[in-house]
């Protein structure tokens, strides 16, 4: 509505006028804006509008006019001017995130690259001193990296401190990492010598000699722009239309690539721009939502495959190593990140990686390490694939220390251990329950089929009809499951108290843990063949990932069987870990965001899925508490599907079969199979096949706890919802990505809910459900105010009323405040009533704002008034409007109030132009804004006397990238505002009576009012009316114009800007 | 540089309070000539024109016009602090931030001395041509207040009906009607007691009535009002001051059809 931020600029110019004194004045109302007006602010609690809210209000307010004395001429909208319409549709777009066209992208991409080439012409050619500076750089890049070595090599110092148990194989390890550092390190230093500041930096030439003003060299311009602008050059392109598996794309330089690549796997994580409305009208059946989730993780498998790969070529890419040395250099992590460089070390990061999971339980034993893991996980988030290779050589670190530790202290610790665990967080607990009620249902199962060991043969078949490679390693996990099995006997006995319930456990586990050390004692062999067997299987399906999980393993396992063996052990102790180790240290791939799964994956989640599945109930289980923990933390998706298809479950258990099946999927099945439907149907089958409930995925855990014990499951579920939230309140401070996806959740869970029972979800929705509404309502009425949803109807409800009050109205051609200021132009009205900052560029001078807020006053604005405080004429205004963005342009980027006055102040030569000359152009100032910019992208030299204000101004508006060409300012918009499309007609406006009679009926008939309240309101007023009118001075009394420059209470860059502008506009009347 | 000293504090006081329920803020225009105001009320429908002539002055001295922008309600509590047979003296500076009011007491030697700061005011001027008026009515000033008071009890209109005899004041309200109706005569002993009227076309103007009441706030500036009227037009009411005046312009109320 108006010029963006206009008021804030006129308001000090107001004048206080006593509604009084408009006595007998004839005002034109712009009738239009009162609609919306009414529309947007009458709602009743719920936030619905009010049916006949514009009736009521605009008695009320026609009411008041009358009673002092005011003759309202109403003004209605005709239509919207193109102008209008396109600048009206350009914000929507932008508001969706559609910034650009297709072709706009392209052509972005497109200099992207000529800037770059450019940049690189610009390098060969600049003077030797630049390139001798450069130098400066690499030697200092060098001192770099050595201090990071030496940092490396400190950390492995304390490492071996820590872990002189194990000084032998840590001391291997070691070296091996510290050769392979050093390697890489030398190697960069090889590349160094040419290329060592980034890929475009060439070596000096001599007696190569450039002047600066050379058209061929990069401006000053492009060159900040390059620099500067690289890390978020992507911002203004659309990435929807990038397609990354173009051969186009694969021509882009590895770094835009991979930038591309992330920005768009970020997005994709997001709900692609689409608003909650939209994603309501596009599905409207949650089911459809999910799937439309599942294929966008299958988007992200593919985005972060992509990823992988180009990071993975990258290792020998010095960008690469660069960012990340840049980020992370400091901390112990640039080891990763030579780690990183190299696949195998990749590899042994992932094995220790699962020692985080360790850490997790052992959590009050040492935070440290979850800090760590916190860290990593937050790195991961920031910064995508490069953390994976990170988190993984961090983890690996820790892993051992851990590994170590926790192994030491296993059996001592053990009782301690989980009694701390239980009070390590209150929703691990009813995690934990949870988990302990899914045990209990396993082992339901379990005894159902009769044996535990029938859980082996489900297993093998499972094996068989995936991988049968796979089988050895199986059957050692398929031990495991027995002995797990007779745990759980154990623990059956002493299900009825929850504490107790976590003590067995711990115990339990304990005893797995020295089971399986003994077992794997034994059939160390055999594991280490069973580990081999699934490097070799799952390596071809994702190198990467294979490398870093089990060469590693395989690795270690062969050279240190000690480490290994614990390695195995923990392992073996805690197989949910396990799982979560290997979803861990690609908190992208699996577990935390869902988003991440490679297409090259699925079948081994696919395993994985199985092999939880078959493991135990409570890997999955505790897999979930993870996804929760996780993205609660990480601000993923994970928690919310998770949850959801919980609520899910619980809202459907009267539902089919197939559909809870399918809502697991949705829910908890989705982070761990989403990307890939095969499986997930292998998996049905192999449900069906076997109709055993525990040998199905997580999902189906989840329903076993349903089904029998619907009750307690119940109760539990919404425990952990409750403490879900909580969570959630506690990481409010971060993103709102999350928040984002919480209220989409939720209005879907709402939608759903509202047939069913409420009782559950009222809990939940409370929390933000009214921030909710007050989204929707915006959002509403932002629909509204564009959409024109003001109907035929409504306009034709208040004419009606207009004529029963007698008052005359007139609709305009096009904008009612352009007809309003016409109107004015014309002496048929003595002023405005409008809220709308347009008007002023239409030509109205007399403006009253605000005429209902207060008892007594309103805000009068005046264009003399306005020229001489501030110095803005009608032209100024449209100026301004241009720079700030209105009705009928978007304004500049950037621009607030203030700079825009900058601006014209600092442009405004204060010569007359314009208005007496239909040849010249509008808008001076602008005029000679754009030629300075111009003059600044096409690489002129820039002035070194400049003004302060310039150089702010070019700082600014650099870092907004504003770009100009010849056609700014559009002309078009002074057209629109100094010839808008009005009705000319000179016909003087006849106020009539108001006929109570008709009145009443109207109001009867159209609000339900009585006639008692009618009459309250209007008998007074219509008295009022026949009595004798108080005149005001002014009619008879000429004002005189000498009035002085008042100063107003402004900002300090303000009075600047208005001083020097007001100075302007002096000379200019006086040379006119 | 303005420097002015009345040779009595009362003449300031009693213009203050004629015009502070009217006016809240304005600005007070010294020149060589003497002291103006020009303000309008907020309802723009009552104009005060005042001017303190140099020779209600004892000393008066304008190098250069200057204008002080006052508040009237800040000055009133200033002013009512000196005893009315005090000296009073205006002092400001070229472009004054604030005019400095000092009261000596003619006997003692007490000196009171008090700084008003001074406002910046929006000044926009009316041009008030030479009107000419169709009736004029000088009487006692007392006497049109009175019946101000007692007409504006009944309605919030104030009707003058002027005719070739008399002159009719007329309230009519929703309880009744009132009206005073004064002959013209003349007091050979006390001149301002006469009520004199001069009419060339019959008046009959309806004023509100609290405007009237704001208007008599100047009865004790001089001991006759004169009222000046003409149809369809802003009445004037003029009090006389030793040197100079104080007018009010009021405009009337009119019928829809009018």
């Amino acid at each position: 509505m108006g010029v963006h931020s206009l008021w804030d600029i006129l308001g000090p110019t107001a004048r206080p006028v006593r509604l009084e004194s408009l006595s007998r004045r004839k005002l034109a109302v712009d009738a239009s804006i009162w609609v919306y007006q009414f529309l947007k602010a009458v709602r009743d609690k719920e936030g619905n509008s009010l049916k006949n809210s514009h009736i009521v209000g605009f008695f009320r307010r026609i009411c008041k006019l009358l009673y002092f004395g005011i003759l309202p001429v109403f003004v209605f909208d005709g239509g919207a001017p193109i102008l209008k319409k396109e600048t009206i549709r350009k914000r929507q777009e932008r508001r969706q995130g559609k910034k650009d066209t297709l072709q706009q992208t392209a052509q972005k991409l497109l200099t992207f690259q000529l800037q770059k080439l450019a940049d690189e012409e610009y390098m060969k050619e600049t003077s030797p001193r630049k390139i001798n500076k450069n130098d400066n750089h690499q030697e200092k890049k060098k001192r770099q990296i050595n201090d990071d070595e030496l940092e490396f090599e400190n950390y492995f110092e304390d490492f071996d401190y820590l872990n002189s148990n194990n000084s032998n194989s840590n001391n291997n390890e070691d070296q091996q990492i510290s050769t392979l550092s050093t390697k890489t390190i030398q190697k960069q230093e090889n590349d160094k010598k040419f290329k060592r500041q980034d890929e475009y930096h060439l070596p000096m030439m001599e007696g190569f000699e450039t002047s600066e003003n050379d058209d061929r060299m990069i401006t000053d311009y492009e060159f900040k722009r390059l620099t500067e602008g690289l890390e978020d050059e992507l911002e203004g392109v659309d990435l929807e239309k990038i397609d990354p598996a173009s051969p186009e794309f694969a021509e882009l330089p590895l770094s835009t690539q991979y930038t591309v690549l992330s920005h768009l796997r970020l997005r994709s994580r997001l709900r692609m721009g689409y608003t909650k409305e939209q994603l309501e009208a596009l599905f409207p059946k949650s089911i459809d939502f999910s799937k439309f989730q599942i294929s966008m993780v299958q988007k992200r498998n593919y985005l972060t495959q992509r990823l992988m790969n180009i990071t993975g070529m990258d290792n020998s890419d010095i960008v690469t190593t660069r960012r990340v040395a840049g980020e992370r250099g400091r901390e112990y992590q640039l080891v990763k990140n030579e780690d990183g460089y190299t696949l195998s070390l990749n590899d042994a990061g992932q094995s220790s990686n699962k020692p985080i999971e360790l850490d997790e339980n052992g959590d009050v034993k040492e935070p440290e390490h979850n800090e760590d893991e916190d860290q990593d996980q937050d790195e991961e988030v920031e910064w995508e694939d490069v953390p994976i290779e990170n988190s993984n050589s961090n983890s690996k670190e820790e892993n051992t220390i851990d590994i170590d530790a926790l192994f030491k202290q296993a059996e001592a610790m053990g009782i301690t251990k989980s009694n701390n665990k239980t009070n390590i967080i209150d929703s691990l607990d009813s995690y934990l329950g949870v988990d302990s009620q899914l045990k209990r249902q396993a082992i339901y199962d379990s005894r159902m089929d009769e044996n535990p060991n029938e859980n082996e043969g489900d297993d093998d078949t499972n094996d068989e009809d995936y991988q049968q490679a796979l089988f050895q390693s199986l059957q050692s996990k398929n031990k495991n499951l027995n002995e797990n099995g007779k745990d759980h006997q154990m623990k059956k006995a002493i299900e009825d108290s929850k504490q107790k319930y976590f003590e067995m456990k711990e115990k339990e586990k304990l005893l797995n843990n020295n089971n399986n050390n003994n077992n794997k004692l034994g059939s160390n062999d055999e594991k280490l063949k069973s580990d081999e067997h699934n490097i070799e299987i799952q390596v071809p399906h994702f190198s990467l990932k294979s490398s870093m999980l089990f060469n590693n393993e395989a690795n270690k396992s062969s050279e240190k069987k000690k480490d290994h063996q614990r390695i195995e052990a923990e392992e073996k102790r805690k197989p949910a870990r396990e799982e979560q180790e290997r979803e861990e240290p690609d908190a992208t791939k699996k577990m935390n965001s869902p988003p991440i799964k490679n297409k090259p994956m699925p079948s081994w989640f696919n395993v994985s899925q199985v092999e939880t599945g078959k493991k135990n109930p409570y890997n999955t289980d505790y897999s979930i508490y993870n996804q929760n923990s996780l993205s609660t933390e990480d601000e993923q998706a994970g928690l919310i599907s998770a949850e959801a298809a919980q609520q899910y479950l619980q809202e459907e258990e009267a539902e089919e079969m197939e559909e809870d099946r399918e809502a697991e999927q949705d829910g908890s099945d989705l982070e761990i199979i989403e990307g890939d439907q095969i499986p997930v149907t292998a998996n049905e089958k192999n449900n069906l096949e076997s109709k055993k409930l525990d040998t199905n995925a997580n999902g189906k855990a989840i329903k076993d706890i349903l089904k029998p014990k619907p009750t307690k499951s119940q109760d539990q579920e919404s425990e952990k919802q409750d403490k879900v939230f909580l969570d959630y309140d506690f990481s409010e401070s971060e993103e709102e990505g999350l928040k984002e996806q919480l209220e989409q959740e939720e209005a879907e869970h709402q939608r759903f809910t509202s047939s069913l029972n409420h009782t559950q979800s009222t809990t939940t929705t409370s929390s933000w459900s009214l921030e909710d509404e007050a989204k929707l309502q915006e959002q509403r009425r932002n629909q509204r105010r564009d959409a024109d949803e003001v109907t035929q109807g409504m306009i034709d409800d208040i004419k009606d009323l207009l004529k029963r009050f007698g008052i005359p109205y007139t609709t305009a051609p096009m904008e009612a405040e352009a007809q309003c200021a016409e109107l004015l132009s014309l002496k048929l009205v003595d002023g405005i009533i409008t809220d709308d900052s347009d008007c002023f560029l239409f030509g109205g001078d007399i403006i009253y704002k605000n005429m209902f807020n207060e008892k007594n006053y309103v805000e009068c604005y005046m264009v003399d008034d306005i020229e001489r405080d501030l110095g803005l004429n009608r032209e100024k205004l449209i100026e301004l409007a241009i720079l700030l963005g209105s009705d009928y342009t978007e304004g500049i980027n950037g621009v607030g109030k203030v700079t825009a006055m900058e601006i014209l102040a600092e442009f405004d030569n204060g010569e007359n132009n314009g208005e007496n000359n239909d040849e010249k152009e509008f808008g001076s100032a602008l005029i000679n804004f754009r030629n300075w910019w111009m003059d600044y992208q096409r690489g002129v030299k820039i002035d070194p006397n400049e003004s302060s204000i310039r150089k702010k101004l070019r700082k600014l508006l650099f870092s907004k990238k504003l770009y100009l060409d010849n056609f700014f300012p559009n002309q078009l918009i002074f057209e629109a505002y100094l010839k808008p499309e009005v009705d000319h007609d000179k016909t003087k406006f006849q106020w009539g009576k108001p006929d109570l009679d008709k009145l009443r009926v109207f109001l009867m008939y159209n609000v339900g009012w009585s006639q008692e309240k009618i009459d309250q309101i209007l008998v007074p007023v219509i008295k009022d009316l026949n009595k004798k009118q108080q005149t005001t001075i002014n009619e008879f009394f000429p004002r005189d114009v000498m009035q002085k420059r008042r100063e107003l209470n402004l900002g300090k860059r303000l009075k600047n800007a208005t001083a020097k502008l007001s100075n302007n506009s002096n000379k200019r009347q006086k040379t006119s | 540089m303005l420097e002015g000293k009345f040779e009595e504090s009362s003449l300031m006081k009693k213009v203050v309070d004629a015009i502070k329920d009217s006016v809240k803020l304005c600005n007070f225009n010294c020149t060589e000539h003497g002291v103006t105001v020009q303000a309008v009320d907020d309802s723009r429908v009552l104009l005060i024109s005042l001017l303190i002539g140099e020779a209600s002055f004892e000393e008066y001295r304008c190098d250069r016009n200057i204008t002080l922008g006052i508040d009237l309600e800040s000055f009133n509590k200033i002013i009512k602090n000196g005893n009315s047979s005090d000296f009073l003296t205006l002092i400001a500076e070229d472009s004054p931030d604030n005019v400095l009011i000092i009261f000596e007491d003619k006997k003692k030697d007490r000196v009171s001395e008090y700084s008003l700061k001074l406002m910046d005011l929006d000044s926009d001027f009316l041009q008030i041509d030479d009107m000419e008026f169709d009736a004029t009515i000088t009487m006692p000033s007392s006497e049109f207040a009175k019946i101000t008071r007692d007409l504006k009890t009944l309605s919030e209109s104030l009707q003058i009906i002027v005719t070739k005899e008399n002159v009719k004041f007329s309230s009519d309200g929703d309880f009744g009607t009132g009206n005073v109706v004064l002959k013209g005569f003349v007091d050979m002993d006390k001149p301002d007691e006469s009520i004199k009227i001069d009419m060339a076309r019959p008046i009959n103007l309806t004023f509100g009535a609290k405007y009237i009441a704001d208007i008599v706030k100047g009865t004790s500036l001089s001991e006759s009002v004169t009222i000046k009227l003409a149809d369809k037009s802003p009445a004037l009411f003029e009090y006389k001051l030793p040197s100079g005046f104080l007018r009010f312009y009021l405009a009337p109320k009119f019928d829809e059809e009018e």
